[in-house]
């Protein structure tokens, strides 16, 4: 049985401001603070977000610090990247501050190895296939042994960036995907969009083009559906490809659309269909949150990484093929 | 899973369960023929269903036989049902470019396939999925299969990635670097004009990937090819 560690982990890539405290063994979430920006119009600006983070830091770590003792604390992380530059430094900047203070080790993580290790946490999937969707990202990840092999990913836009971009022209406002789902409910009837499937990579961008030529032409509800029945499919069905191509019976997905019930459905029924085990967890963790940050952290810290301040940079472009994963099932006690 | 077969077609065995389709070895009329199923998914709406089992049934149908007009063996089609998903294929062995590997007329055999594909992409034909396992090989004779991926297009970035496919299977070989130049000698020499800005393109495929570092960005794109 490894040692038990508590961290503190900072999340800020982009519109979530979080503090999480994780112990473990056995998990146990401590803490979960959140703070989330809004845009007064459009979508997120990145100068705007990091500012919302800055005014809020110190409520948010008071509330925190509340809830537990200072003096549990062994280790801190932040979400290094990938993300805003702008958002991410400004949870850099408080995790240094925590981590000097304490004289405690500092640790960076990559915010969507996070999104994939707390799912496996939750769910304890030994050695599953993950579909990580979200604002910024669409991928397919397999955490395969020491690494995270990218098997398949967009070629262009995220699919939450589709939800977004799509519910902005439509002007149900900034995050789409809530009012998007509520929408989809309300119809049954299928507008044929652009479906774009090339191996184990899809596409998103000539999908919204269509939509948005739509917008005002069509019932917004059709739209909603449609929107998601198609892109939902896609993913659906390069997962399902990756599981078929590595032979693997787990399936978890990861980041913010995970909340999205009929995605969580069609991955459930896809999995049924092949005799494979959909994996699924409370939903408040799919979203954006510094738990995950901080299990990240103790999770990295256990294979040995840590920072140095001076060297503790923000890396908005932090590919996750470059990070070292767990061995299966090894932590998700 | 078992597929539903076609009527007059006798099961005699399964050789492939993907995600998307079921491939069985089958009797039918008196010969052994391959019968390629797309099976219904319950997860998509009906109507998204349908729509894509028949596309997809009907263009790889398409490009089968038309692989075959411009000059690259591919199996014959013997019989297509868009609505119920299905096509009657030759069967064409099961010998694959994989089970080659090592053998003495690996590298000519890299040859001729550098050959098939420059004619398939001088037609506008992009297979979309140049694995090993989907180039048969009997006698000094290749067959290339499974075009369920492919489609018909001209751009210079669907070739680039149908050969770019191919290197990955090729990368980790010891004489890869031999047998990369050996497949672009036979793709030159019939692809036509396009080739030479296919391999430009190659270089640069091999240089993307969202978030990239830079500085394996200037790697990849001096030459060394593979993904980061």
């Amino acid at each position: 049985m490894e040692e038990r560690l508590t961290c503190i982990g900072v999340e800020s890539t982009a519109h979530t401001f979080g503090i999480g405290v994780v112990k473990h063994p056995p998990f146990e979430a401590l803490c979960d603070v959140r703070r989330v920006y809004r845009p007064s119009s459009g979508g997120i600006h990145p100068s705007e977000a990091a500012k919302h983070h800055l005014q809020n830091a110190s409520n948010a770590l008071q509330e925190a610090l509340s809830k537990i003792s200072v003096e549990d604390i062994d280790l801190v992380s932040f979400s290094r990247g990938p993300g805003l530059g702008p958002c991410l430094r400004v949870g850099a900047a408080l995790a240094r501050m925590i981590a000097m203070k304490l004289g405690k080790p500092l640790v960076g993580v990559n915010h969507a190895a996070a999104h994939v290790e707390i799912a496996r946490a939750l769910t304890k999937a030994a050695n599953p296939v993950a579909l990580y969707v979200s604002g910024g990202n669409t991928q397919v990840i397999h955490p395969s042994e020491g690494r995270y092999v990218v098997l398949g990913e967009t070629e262009d836009i995220a699919v939450g960036n589709l939800i977004d971009a799509f519910a902005r022209k439509a002007g149900l406002g900034f995050p789409g995907g809530p009012r998007v789902m509520e929408l989809a409910s309300k119809s049954s009837r299928l507008i044929r969009l652009p479906y774009s499937v090339k191996g184990m990579n899809v596409s998103f961008s000539g999908m919204l083009t269509m939509l948005e030529s739509l917008v005002g032409k069509e019932p917004v509800e059709d739209l909603c559906f449609s929107l998601q029945e198609t892109a939902f499919s896609m993913l659906i069905e390069v997962s399902e490809r990756a599981m078929a191509m590595l032979g693997l019976d787990e399936f978890i997905i990861a980041g913010g659309v995970g909340a999205n019930r009929r995605l969580r459905e069609m991955a459930g029924q896809m999995c049924r269909e092949r005799k494979a085990l959909f994996l699924d967890y409370p939903v408040e963790y799919y979203a954006d949150n510094g738990v995950m940050i901080a299990w990240g952290g103790i999770v990295q810290y256990r294979l040995g990484e840590s920072l140095r301040v001076e060297e503790s940079f923000v890396k908005p472009r932090w590919r996750l093929s470059d990070v070292k994963s767990p061995p299966p099932g090894l932590y998700s006690n | 899973m078992l597929s539903l077969l076609p009527q007059g077609c006798t099961r005699i065995k399964t050789l492939y369960q993907g995600a998307e389709a079921i491939v069985d070895l089958c009797e039918w009329l008196g010969r052994e023929v391959v019968v390629k199923t797309r099976v219904s998914k319950g997860y998509r709406v009906r109507e998204l269903d349908d729509f894509i089992r028949r596309s997809r049934t009907v263009r790889e149908a398409s490009l089968l036989s038309s692989a075959k007009k411009a000059g690259v063996n591919t199996p014959f089609v013997y019989h297509v049902n868009p609505v119920e998903g299905w096509i009657i294929m030759s069967y064409a062995g099961s010998q694959s470019l994989r089970s080659m590997q090592g053998s003495s007329i690996f590298a000519s055999l890299i040859h001729m396939l550098g050959d098939a594909v420059g004619r398939l992409h001088s037609a506008g034909i992009v297979h979309g999925d140049l694995t090993f396992s989907n180039v048969l090989v009997s006698e000094t004779m290749l067959t290339l299969i499974d075009f369920g991926l492919g489609e018909f297009s001209n751009e210079v970035e669907k070739k680039a990635e149908d050969v770019y496919t191919l290197f990955s299977s090729l990368t980790p070989l010891q004489d890869s670097e031999t047998l990369m130049k050996l497949f672009l000698e036979g793709y030159r020499a019939s692809a036509g004009e396009s080739a030479a800005r296919v391999e430009d393109r190659l270089r640069e495929i091999g240089s993307r990937g969202r978030y990239v570092e830079k500085e394996l960005r200037r790697r990849a794109s001096s030459g060394k090819i593979g993904r980061t």
